[in-house]
C-alpha cells in the first residue's frame, strides 16, 4: 500500500474570489471534460458541501482579503547551509542510488540549477550552500535509459531556519508507481504531459475536506485532458468528488508549462471561494509536487522558525 | 480430457526394451524460431512500417529455441513414468549476459529468455507416474493440465496453435484417478455393453501451495499515521494486531503481504495449512472418436471440467466451470468451451488490485465474476478448410474494485500473430509493470471480443498454407489500457470513464499468413508474417509503442519432432 500514499506522504512532506461565472476546464468528481470537448471551470469545480477547516482570516477567501496573505520572512534567517540529505524510492522506501539530485533556489525549474549532486549506493547526497527559509525547487532523476524512475520534482520546498546541516529526504517516483496510480485510477498518461499532486492545507496546515482543484494558465484557460482526482485514506479513489480528509488531490496530463493549481470550496451560497493557489512550471513525463496552503498563492509556506518574532 | 495425454496413455506405443523389460519411449522435439518485428516500440522506429530491408535500430530480430525431452518409460502397458525435461526452453540466440566482457568478442552464448532473464540451461519441468488399477487409471506427480481448446488449462505442448508456438504450458503437482464409471456399473449390473461407452469421469487434487514464500497479512500495519505522529491504543488508526506485545501503541509495520526470503522459513514451514492453496477438481467427458452418426463415423466429445480452488487465511473459495464439447462429422467441424470463474477471495494484493477507500471493509475483497469462451465452426476436405472463430475474454474497468471481472485466456491459446500475442502483452505489461505481472496477458487474449475466420489449403502433401483475419472489440474499457467511448456499456449502463478519448469501435484488427511443410517425416518449417492495426482504443504512443498503431512481423520456425 505504501504505493498508494506515495502522492500522500510526498505532499504531506512538502486569489481571488471565484464564483461559478468563472471560466477557465471534465465532469467533477473524477475532474475531466467527460464528453470529450473543451472542459469548463464547472466540471471541476462544483462542490456545494462545506469544507472542513480552520479558515480563520480568509474567511471569504481571495476576492473577501482583497489579495493573498503575507508572510514576514525573517531575513536574518536566510542564509545557506550544507545539506545532507538521502533519496529514497517512495514505494519502497528504499535508497535510490546514482540519483542525480538538482535545485533551483529561484523556485522554478529553468536554467541551470544552482546546486546538482548525485546519491550513492545509499542514496545518500550532499551539498552546499543550500538556502533556508527561501523556496527552492529539486528535482530528482536517474538514466533515462534504465527507465527506472520518474523525473520528480517537489517545488516551493522551504527548509527551516538552521546553523547546522539540511537533513532531508528526498523523493524519487519509481516508473511503477507512475503507472500503477494512473491506472488505478482509469487514466491514460500522456508522457509529453505531467502529473502534479499535492495536499490542501487550511491556515493552521491541517488537511481541508471538501475542497478542490483546477488547473489554469494565467488567463484561466484550462488544458484539455486535464484529469484531477481525489484520494480517500491516502489512496487515489476514481469516485471522490472532493478532497477528503486526507487533503489530497493529484492532477494527471498537466501540459508542459506554467501553471496555476488553484483551490476552491463551498462558499454555502451555490458559489466557489478561490482560497489558495500554487503555481510551478510542469515539465514532460514528470511528477511534480505542489501543495496548496490556505491564504496563500504561491504555494510557499514559511516555517515558523524563518518568520519574524511577532 | 484433463490432459489427453492421460486418456492416450492407454494406447501402445512403440518402444525400445530394456534388458530388465521396461521400455523406453522418447517424445519431444526442438525448435527454432525467428522473429522479426520491426518498429515494436515509438522510440526504435523503422523508417517505414512496411520496410522489410531497413535495418533500422527498431527492427528487432531474434531468434529463439527450445529443446523438448520426453522419455517414457513403461513397465508393459500399464505402468508409464513420463519425464518432460527443457534445455534451452525459449533461450534467446547469442550471449546476453555479457559471458564475454566485450560484446564484439563474444562466443559462448548465454541463456537468456525473452524476457531477459537468464535461465537454467536444463529444466525438468514435469514428472510423473501413472498405472492401470482394475477400477481405473491413476496419474501423480508433476503433470500437464489440459481441457478443451485450452482456453483456462492448456498443457502447451506440440504444435497445435495456428499461428505463433506455445511458451508457457500449464503444469500441475496433481493425484488424479479417471476412470469408466458405465464400465464399472455395466460389470456390477451385468451389462458389459457399457463398457464401451467412452465416458470418463477423473477426480483429482491439485497441491498448489504449501507455504507462499510471500508473507500474507491481508491488512496493513504502520507504527505512525500520515502526520507522523505514533498510532497508540485509543486513536482512530489503532489495530491491535499491529500491536502484538500489547505495548499500547503499533509495533510493527507491513504491507498487505511482505516479501520473505526462504531463510526466514523455520523448521515447520510446511505445516501450517492455513496459507496451503489446494484445488479439487473433477471432470467428466464423452470421448466418442470414430463413432457412428448418422452412418458415418466421426467425432463426438464433449465434457466439463470443473475445480474448486480454496485457501483458508484468505478466505478464498472459488469455483470453476468449463464446459468444452466437439463434432466432427462429414466435414463439419464444431468445437466450442465456455468457462466462468466465480466465488469469493481476498488473495489479490497485487498493487492497483486493492482499494481500502472502497464500500467493503475489506480492502483485498473480490467476488470473482469472470468469463470467457471461444467457439468454433467449420468445414474440411482433405485439400482445404475453413473455420470461422469467435472468442471472449470478459474484462474489469476498476481492478481495485470488489468486483473481479476481468482474466485473460490462456496464453498459449494463440489467437493471431500480433494484436494480443504483442501489442496487448506489452500495453498489460507495461501498464501493470512487474509489481503486477499476475495480471499480464502474456499473449492471451484479454479484455474483449473477437472473431478470426482462417481458411487453410493443402496444396501438396504435408503442406499447409493458412490464411487468417481477426476482428477484436473491447468488452469492458478501463480507461487506463483500453480507453473509452462514448456510449461504452457495461452490463447495460454507461461505463463510467474519467475521459472519452477513443472514437472507435474496434480495439483494431489483423491479417495473418502462414506456410507450413513438413518433410522427412520429423521435419517442419514454417513461414508466418502478421499485419495489425490497432485503433484509439489501445494508448499506444502514450506507453511507448509505435504510435502509427500499425505494427507488422514475419516469422519463421524449424523444428524436429519426434
Amino acid at each position: 500500500m505504501r504505493a498508494w500514499i506515495l502522492v500522500a506522504a510526498l505532499a504531506a512532506c512538502g486569489g481571488k474570489t471565484e464564483t461559478t461565472d468563472d471560466t477557465g476546464g471534465g465532469d467533477a468528481g473524477d475532474g475531466g471534460a467527460a464528453d470529450g470537448g473543451s472542459a469548463s471551470f464547472d466540471d471541476y469545480i462544483d462542490v456545494t458541501d462545506p469544507p472542513s477547516g480552520d479558515f480563520t482570516g480568509f474567511e471569504g477567501g481571495y476576492d473577501a482579503a482583497g489579495g493573498w496573505l503575507s508572510q514576514a520572512v525573517d531575513p536574518e534567517k536566510q542564509v545557506t547551509a550544507p545539506f545532507a540529505g538521502t533519496v529514497e524510492d517512495f514505494q519502497e522506501g528504499t535508497a535510490v542510488a546514482d540519483a542525480t539530485v538538482e535545485m533551483w533556489f529561484n523556485d522554478s525549474v529553468s536554467g541551470a540549477p544552482d546546486a546538482i549532486g548525485a546519491s550513492d549506493s545509499d542514496g545518500a547526497v550532499a551539498l552546499s550552500d543550500v538556502p533556508v527559509c527561501a523556496p527552492l525547487t529539486y528535482r530528482t532523476s536517474t538514466d533515462p535509459d534504465l527507465d527506472e524512475t520518474k523525473n520528480t520534482i517537489e517545488a516551493h520546498q522551504v527548509y527551516d531556519y538552521t546553523d547546522g546541516t539540511i537533513d532531508d529526504t528526498l523523493n524519487s517516483v519509481s516508473t511503477t508507481t507512475y503507472r500503477l496510480i494512473p491506472g488505478l485510477l482509469g487514466v491514460d498518461p500522456d508522457p509529453a504531459r505531467g502529473i502534479i499532486a499535492g495536499t490542501a492545507y487550511d491556515v493552521n496546515e491541517d488537511k481541508i475536506e471538501g475542497a478542490q482543484v483546477i488547473v489554469q494558465d494565467a488567463d484561466g484557460n484550462i488544458p484539455d485532458g486535464l484529469v484531477v482526482h481525489y484520494f480517500i485514506d491516502d489512496f487515489p479513489n476514481r469516485d471522490q468528488p472532493t478532497t477528503s480528509a486526507d487533503g489530497l488531490w493529484v492532477a494527471i496530463n498537466v501540459p508542459v508549462g506554467d501553471w496555476n493549481v488553484d483551490m476552491y470550496v463551498s462558499d454555502g451560497a451555490g458559489g466557489h471561494l478561490l482560497m489558495g493557489r500554487t503555481t510551478l512550471t510542469v515539465e514532460a513525463d514528470s511528477i511534480n509536487i505542489a501543495n496548496i496552503y490556505t491564504g496563500y498563492g504561491d504555494g510557499v509556506k514559511y516555517p515558523d522558525g524563518c518568520l519574524k518574532a511577532k | 480430457m484433463v490432459s489427453l495425454a492421460l486418456w492416450c496413455a492407454l494406447l501402445a506405443r512403440p518402444a525400445r526394451a530394456l534388458d530388465d523389460g521396461i521400455t523406453v519411449d522418447m517424445e519431444g522435439y526442438y525448435r527454432v524460431r525467428g522473429v522479426f518485428l520491426p518498429g515494436m516500440y515509438a522510440d526504435q522506429r523503422s523508417s517505414g512500417p512496411l520496410d522489410l530491408f531497413s535495418a533500422d535500430d527498431g527492427d528487432g530480430r531474434m531468434l529463439v529455441q527450445r529443446l523438448r525431452l520426453q522419455p517414457e518409460f513403461s513397465a508393459g502397458d500399464k505402468a508409464h513414468l513420463f519425464i518432460q525435461a527443457d534445455a534451452l526452453d525459449d533461450v534467446v540466440w547469442g550471449d546476453n549476459e555479457s559471458l564475454a566482457s566485450t560484446a564484439l568478442f563474444a562466443g559462448d552464448p548465454s541463456t537468456t529468455g525473452m524476457d531477459g532473464h537468464a535461465g537454467d540451461t536444463f529444466r525438468v519441468k514435469r514428472a510423473w507416474v501413472e498405472f492401470m488399477t482394475p477400477v481405473g487409471l491413476v496419474r501423480a506427480g508433476r503433470q500437464p493440465s489440459n481441457w478443451g481448446l485450452g482456453l483456462l488449462a492448456n498443457g502447451g505442448d506440440g504444435f497445435d496453435d495456428t499461428f505463433g508456438d506455445n511458451h508457457y504450458g500449464s503444469t500441475y503437482d496433481r493425484l488424479i484417478f479417471a476412470t469408466r464409471p458405465l464400465a464399472i456399473a455395466g460389470a456390477a449390473a451385468g451389462k458389459e455393453s457399457w463398457g464401451e461407452v467412452p465416458l470418463y469421469l477423473a477426480v483429482g487434487v491439485d497441491r498448489l501451495v504449501e507455504d507462499p514464500l510471500i508473507q500474507y497479512y491481508g491488512y496493513t500495519c504502520s507504527r505512525t499515521d500520515p502526520a507522523g505522529d505514533p498510532i497508540v491504543e485509543g486513536s482512530e488508526d489503532y489495530d491491535p494486531r499491529c500491536d502484538p506485545d500489547g505495548q499500547g501503541y503499533h509495533t510493527i509495520e507491513h504491507d498487505y503481504t511482505e516479501p520473505r526470503a526462504d531463510d526466514d522459513r523455520g523448521q515447520d514451514w510446511w505445516i501450517d495449512q492455513n496459507d496451503d492453496v489446494m484445488e479439487m477438481i473433477y471432470v467428466l467427458v464423452y470421448k466418442g472418436e470414430g463413432v457412428r452418426l448418422g452412418g458415418e463415423e466421426g467425432d463426438l466429445m464433449g465434457g466439463v471440467y470443473v475445480v474448486n480452488r480454496t485457501q483458508r487465511e484468505t478466505d478464498s473459495d472459488i469455483w470453476i466451470y468449463d464446459a468444452w464439447a466437439k463434432l466432427a462429422w462429414k466435414g463439419i467441424y464444431l468445437e466450442g468451451e465456455a468457462l466462468t470463474i466465480r466465488g469469493e477471495t481476498s488473495a489479490i494484493a497485487l498493487p492497483g488490485t486493492y482499494d481500502p477507500s472502497g464500500a467493503t471493509d475489506d480492502p483485498l475483497y473480490k467476488k470473482a465474476d469472470i468469463w470467457g469462451y471461444a467457439a468454433r465452426a467449420g468445414y474440411e476436405r482433405p485439400g482445404w478448410s475453413a473455420v470461422f472463430e469467435t472468442g471472449y475474454a470478459s474484462g474489469d474497468d476498476d481492478a481495485a474494485d470488489a468486483d473481479f471481472t476481468g482474466r485473460a485466456l490462456h496464453p498459449d491459446y494463440n489467437v493471431g500473430l500480433l494484436l494480443y500475442e504483442e501489442v496487448m502483452a506489452r500495453v498489460t505489461a507495461i501498464t501493470w509493470t512487474d509489481a503486477a505481472d499476475g495480471l499480464w496477458s502474456k499473449g492471451g487474449v484479454v479484455n474483449s471480443r473477437y472473431v478470426f475466420p482462417t481458411f487453410t489449403a493443402r496444396p501438396l502433401p504435408g503442406n499447409e498454407v493458412i490464411l487468417g483475419v481477426l476482428g477484436a472489440w473491447p468488452d469492458v474499457p478501463d480507461g487506463s489500457r483500453i480507453l473509452c467511448r462514448e456510449g461504452d456499456e457495461k452490463g447495460g449502463e454507461a461505463v463510467q470513464c474519467s475521459s472519452y478519448d477513443a472514437e472507435d469501435a474496434m480495439l483494431g484488427w489483423e491479417v495473418d499468413l502462414a506456410v507450413k511443410q513438413r518433410f522427412d517425416e520429423h521435419m517442419q518449417a514454417t513461414l508466418e508474417g502478421g499485419y495489425a492495426r490497432t485503433t484509439d482504443r489501445i494508448p499506444v504512443a502514450n506507453l511507448g509503442l509505435n504510435p502509427d498503431g500499425r505494427f507488422w512481423t514475419v516469422q519463421s520456425r524449424l523444428a524436429w519432432e519426434f
